[in-house]
């Protein structure tokens, strides 16, 4: 159905089409007619100009031919021979033939006499009598004459010929004749015909067999009323064309000629027309049908095609819209990552201004951090917006826990237990802290847990436009200035107190000695306190000098290279006469021969400062033992006594100048505050270090470290001898006595040689002391108090082997000689006994113990196995005695204490 | 005879009191420390102490304190000696009731007559 009605359509459509270019056909045809009657209208006015010009030319020509004929046939009329004349008449025809050229044939000429009589006639160049010019011809020529004057030239046409006339006169102006030349001319028209301005044909060409005069038209295939309405259209337009009854088609052009109007007309055959387009349609038809059945053809194959192409477009449509769709979609696509690309930019701009942001903040942070106060800020409100860590660390110390206060007030009323005069404080900085213009500044003293200072200063916030938006706290620990200002304070009233007490003595004395006559010894005895205390004073000044110089850096130090021997020597000549409650004892453990490089009165100095604090601060007396050991590169000097001991505040302190431990039992004791700081320059300018331990009521102990000088510094000492004998020495001796004085003396002669000692006056004691110090030598009495007498003690040491090869040296009062060195003792010294036996005693059973015996049951394989052993393990044997059944092997034995075998 | 005690812990400064008081008549005892002193004036019941301020065991101002409150030395007068010689250490000592307050370094001269001066203010009973 569909189908169908589309083919109806397109049916419809052709019809329409063919009507269409039937008509239009149709419309050529006509327009074919009308150009053809354009093209007669060009002609027409094409052969008026040429009709028009030639005309005119001929005219000229001929009026000059014809004056010149007429000059030659009245100056000769009578005379010239007819001959002659008509020669001349003859040329003159030649001329005006020329002038029409081909388009028209000369075919004579005429000449006539005034009164119409032929005079003269030419035919074909040759005058004939038998084509006379007809009368009425002449009749007209003469009419023509008379109107247009003398001398004028007109033409008439009589359907086949052409007659030109002139009129001619005499010399006298007698009027002549005409001459009247007819010319007979071809035309390539079906019709010519001129009309003067009245409607008369003046002049006609057939074939179109044109009529003179209106009425003749009829008789030229022109009805009546066909007639009229051409003559009045010729008379009313310019030009224009009209149908003539037989079909034909009339082109008129006016032609204005000497003041008249003359019409040219055209005639074309309009059969001939119409047959063109008769066969024209024909073929047209024939075009036209064979188009509609290509068309049809084409049609049937497009609707084929048309079909599969619907079918393919509707693919094609969707496989578009799926493209659009996925077009669409990719720029969906594009458009999202494009909006991601945007995202991530602006992701990495605010990663990147948070990275700054966080910098610039850390920045701050840590300068808000490190400018050593505590900062906290409030707002308007009372809440706590901002602490850095300066704050935090001091009020986190102060409460003993983490703070986080949101609110400054609940802060502030926390203070309470932690403060001195909190009472006034807290109020003040609750007042303050809801003033918005007041800047405060304060001391507050911490006095829980510790005792601080702080400066606390408050000033509102200002922003922009004198805004108030809170207040900043500023907390700053001021209590190292509170600690340098009573140093201060504390260091005048010392120094006045130093200064005045020697004063006191000098200025007294000598005034007794200016106001009194004194006895010479109490003379004596007053000057030599004056001196002693000038020279305290002079000290003192020393000290602050001293002090003064080495911390300019002005202090230069002579170093020298000594021997610890050395050094330990000086310290034990400068507290030879120290007092009887303290003991000096010296432990060089090795260290004598060992050179360092130092400034000797300095280290002399030291030593000096140190044992005389160690003696001033044991006042209840005691060992003051001083000991060097090598720790690595360095010399380590130690002075430890039994004293007061440091307490643990003021360690940190200790090396500070003028400081002092502010205690009731040191108020007695004496100083500047100044010999540890002093102490302390001399070792750092030796490229050592200086430091205290100590346990509270239980002694303390200095240390200080020098470097070891290169080995390769060569010495010479002439207390050479002395340190190696002291060398040796390096373990202390034990003293087991139970009389104390002889104790002191005992201990007193060792030390002056330079030997530790340890003294315990009974038996218990001395075996727990033996095992847990390693003693050089034990000197043992024999009457101990207690559970334990000296044999006992002896059995004891024997019987461990750890023990078993101290010697000892039993010292008594009975005589027991031969019991003492059957039990395997080293000497025997009896009481009384002089300090020097006693020394030359321990010296020899030193030297005794640098061999080693060992006992062995006599075995011959026993004895090569030992042998062989001590050999690997690079013991030299120094002897074996054989005591019947029992070996003894005596070793060369310096560090090889025991040997078990 | 007048007693007068001294207590300083400086050898020199006994001493020097003591060649000082020689000149004039006085039974002279001497002390180191601030306990010993305060012991021998219960004992002795001196007419004059002489007491350095800066002593170990007790302190001068203590044992002026001790002494002007007990009711056995009422009669004892005290000088103060220090060697500090601050505005404080004076108020201190006008805190404790004591008759004088000499500083250090002073003229032994001027300590006699200081002396002779406190003891001739005392009333006999």
């Amino acid at each position: 159905m569909k189908r169908l009605l589309y083919f109806a359509g397109i049916f419809a459509c052709i019809i329409i089409f063919s009507l269409y270019i039937n008509s239009s056909f149709k419309l050529i045809i006509e327009q074919d007619v009308k150009t053809q009657l354009y093209n007669d209208e060009a002609v027409a006015y094409r052969l008026k100009d040429q009709i028009t010009g030639k005309f005119l030319n001929a005219r000229q020509d001929i009026s000059f031919l014809v004056s010149h004929l007429d000059k030659t046939l009245s100056s000769e009329d009578a005379a010239q021979p007819l001959e002659n004349r008509k020669h001349i008449i003859s040329k003159a025809g030649s001329v005006i033939s020329d002038f029409f050229n081909h388009n028209s044939i000369y075919k004579g000429i005429s000449y006539l006499d005034s009164s119409g009589n032929e005079v003269l006639h030419l035919e074909d160049g040759i005058f004939s009598d038998q084509t006379p010019i007809p009368n009425k011809a002449g009749e007209v020529y003469f009419q023509e004459a008379e109107k247009h004057g003398a001398g004028q030239v007109y033409a008439s046409f009589d359907g086949s010929s052409l007659y030109v006339c002139s009129t001619m006169y005499t010399d006298f102006g007698v009027f002549s004749g005409l001459a009247v030349i007819k010319l007979q001319k071809e035309t390539l028209l079906s019709g010519l015909q001129t009309f003067d301005d009245k409607g008369n044909i003046t002049l006609m060409e057939d074939t179109g067999a044109y009529i003179l005069k209106p009425a003749e038209f009829k008789g030229n295939n022109f009805t009546e009323d066909n007639s009229r309405e051409l003559l009045s259209r010729i008379l009313s337009a310019q030009s224009g064309n009209i149908e003539t009854e037989k079909g034909s088609l009339l082109t008129y052009v006016p032609i204005d000629l000497d003041d008249h109007r003359w019409f040219l007309l055209v005639e074309s055959d309009r059969r001939k027309v119409a047959d063109y387009s008769a066969t024209l349609q024909h073929r047209l038809t024939g075009l036209l049908f064979a188009v509609i059945t290509i068309t049809f053809g084409l049609l049937f194959l497009w609707y084929r095609s048309y079909k599969k192409a619907l079918l393919a477009r509707e693919m094609e449509r969707q496989n578009k819209s799926l493209e659009a769709l996925n077009a669409n979609l990719i720029n969906k696509q594009n458009e999202l990552e494009e909006q991601n690309a945007l995202v991530e930019e602006l992701n990495s701009q605010m990663e990147e201004e948070s990275v700054r942001y966080l910098h610039q903040k850390d920045k701050l942070q840590v300068i808000v951090d490190s400018v050593g106060v505590g900062i906290a800020m409030t707002d308007k409100e009372g809440a706590i917006t901002f602490t850095n860590k300066g704050w935090n660390v001091i009020f986190e110390h102060m409460y003993g826990r983490n703070i986080e206060y949101s609110s400054a007030v609940n802060f502030i009323d926390e203070l309470k237990s932690y403060i001195r005069d909190s009472e006034l404080i807290i109020p003040e900085l609750k007042r303050l802290l809801a003033d918005s213009d007041e800047t405060c500044s304060m001391e507050m003293e911490q006095i829980s847990p510790l005792k601080r200072y702080f400066k606390l200063y408050t000033a509102p916030c200002i922003g922009e436009s004198s805004r108030v938006f809170g207040r900043i706290f500023v907390c700053g620990d001021i209590s190292h200035e509170k600690e340098v200002d009573r140093l201060k304070s504390e260091l005048i009233s010392t120094v006045s107190h130093e200064l005045r007490t020697p004063m006191s003595s000098i200025l007294g004395f000598s005034e007794l000695l200016m106001t009194r006559s004194l006895k010479p010894e109490r003379l004596k005895e007053y000057i030599e306190i004056i001196h002693n205390e000038a020279r305290r004073l002079t000290n003192l000044i020393g000290d602050f000098l001293d002090i003064q110089r080495m911390e300019s850096g002005k202090q230069a130090f002579n170093k020298e290279d000594v021997t610890i021997g050395n050094i330990m020597d000086d310290a034990r000549g400068m507290f030879r006469n120290i007092d009887a409650a303290h003991r000096l004892a010296f432990y060089l453990n090795g260290t004598g021969s060992t050179i360092v490089a130092c400034d000797t009165d300095k280290i002399k100095q030291v030593m000096s400062n140190l044992i005389s604090n160690a003696i001033k601060y044991s006042p209840d007396g005691g060992e003051i033992s001083v000991s060097s050991t090598i720790e690595g590169d360095c010399i380590q000097i130690g002075i430890r006594d039994q004293g007061l001991g440091i307490p643990e505040d003021a360690k940190d302190k200790l090396f500070t100048k003028f400081f002092r431990v502010d205690n009731d039992d040191r108020r007695k004791i004496g100083g500047t505050g100044l010999g540890l700081a002093i102490c302390k320059e001399i070792v750092t300018a030796h490229g050592g270090r200086i430091w205290a331990a100590s346990v509270h009521g239980q002694g303390s102990a200095f240390y200080f470290t020098l470097p070891v000088a290169k080995s390769d510094s060569t010495i010479t000492n002439p207390a050479e001898h002395k340190i190696s004998q002291e060398t040796s020495g390096n373990k202390p001796l034990l003293i087991v006595e139970d009389d104390a004085s002889l104790v002191k003396l005992i201990c007193g002669t060792l030390e002056g040689e330079g030997f530790g000692t340890y003294a315990v006056n009974n038996g218990k004691d001395a075996l727990k002391l033996i095992h847990e110090i390693e003693f050089r030598v034990i000197i043992l009495d024999i009457a101990l108090k207690g559970s334990l007498n000296g044999w006992d003690v002896l059995n004891a040491l024997r019987a461990d082997v750890k023990t078993a090869n101290i010697p000892v040296i039993i010292s008594s009062a009975y005589e027991n000689r031969d019991q003492a060195l059957s039990r395997d003792v080293s000497e025997y010294l009896a009481k009384p006994f002089q300090a020097n036996q006693l020394l030359e005693m321990v010296k020899r059973v030193m030297d005794l113990k640098s061999t080693v015996n060992m006992v062995a049951n006599n075995d011959e394989k026993l004895q090569k196995y030992i042998l062989a052993m001590l050999k690997s393990k690079k013991i030299n044997v120094k002897s074996i005695e054989n005591n019947g059944d029992i070996i003894t092997i005596t070793l060369d034995k310096e560090e090889h204490d025991t040997v078990e075998g | 005879m007048r007693k007068v005690l001294i207590a300083d812990d400086e050898k020199a400064l006994r001493m020097l009191i003591v060649g000082t008081l020689e000149i004039g008549d006085f039974e002279v005892l001497e002390a180191d420390n601030g306990i010993d002193a305060l012991k021998m004036a219960e004992n002795e019941c001196p007419d004059l102490l002489i007491l350095d301020v800066m002593m170990p065991g007790m302190t001068g101002y203590e044992v002026c304190r001790q002494v002007k409150s007990s009711d056995a030395l009422k009669n004892t007068k005290v000088l103060i000696l220090t060697a500090k010689g601050q505005e404080s250490d004076k108020r201190t000592a006008e805190e404790v009731h004591a008759d004088c307050y000499l500083s250090k370094p002073f003229s032994p001269m001027e300590l006699l007559s200081t002396v002779e001066d406190i003891l001739s203010r005392q009333v006999p009973i």
